[in-house]
């Protein structure tokens, strides 16, 4: 049986990290650096100078796929930062898998696990969760 | 000039996304009020496809229900 194409890209690989590169030698190899699964904080509300989420996006279908990103204080299960993903992500129909890199903001106001989520809107219908990745914030002095 | 890259034409480049947070109360509001529609959705769904789970282990017909 065939499973039915999604509507809104799929996240194959979601990775919070300090940078990507792209390779200079080779399409589509990517090097991203510094990937995190924690970010040590020297004091609070902590602004980290770089945080990046670097996604393979995937999509059969050619179009484009507005989305925001979340990022969710695990403790108290409320966003700390809400961002829409500019440019709009876009499939030319050509290349199904697609890498990005997005920056995140946000300031983290205490020490704990938080969670980055990515959110597509869709035409009809609720909007969908297609990726989360959780990291925690340590404090120095910890 | 010819690219030098190994498979260029393969893959598109990288796609750089910048995240324009929202600042707007309002507009934060309202994306919340759509995530928690999205959730109560996906829920109901994840609840009914445990009724269908259930459905489909009721005895067929003929056969013996096990005994209480």
């Amino acid at each position: 049986m065939m499973s039915a194409a999604a509507v809104t890209p799929r996240i194959r690989l979601m990775a919070v990290c300090d940078g990507v590169r792209e390779s200079k030698t080779e399409s589509g190899v990517y090097h991203p650096r510094g990937v995190r699964h924690s970010i040590v904080a020297d004091g609070f509300p902590h602004v980290p100078a770089r945080l990046r989420l670097f996604l393979h996006l995937s999509s059969p279908r050619p179009g484009m796929h507005p989305g925001y990103v979340r990022v969710v204080n695990d403790r108290t299960d409320k966003a700390i930062f809400h961002g829409n993903l500019t440019p709009t992500p876009a499939f030319d129909g050509d290349h199904a898998i697609r890498a990005a890199s997005i920056g995140l903001g946000g300031a983290f106001q205490e020490e704990g696990g938080y969670t980055v989520q990515v959110w597509f809107f869709q035409d009809q219908g609720n909007d969908v969760l297609k990726g989360e990745a959780s990291f925690s914030v340590v404090s120095e002095d910890t | 000039m010819k690219s030098k890259k190994r498979g260029a034409r393969q893959a598109p480049p990288l796609m750089e996304f910048e995240v324009v947070e929202i600042t707007d109360p309002a507009e934060i509001a309202a994306l919340e009020e759509r995530i928690r529609g999205a959730e109560a959705a996906f829920a109901a769904a994840a609840a009914n496809s445990g009724k269908a789970k259930s459905v489909k282990k009721r005895p067929r017909n003929g056969s013996v229900p096990p005994a209480a």
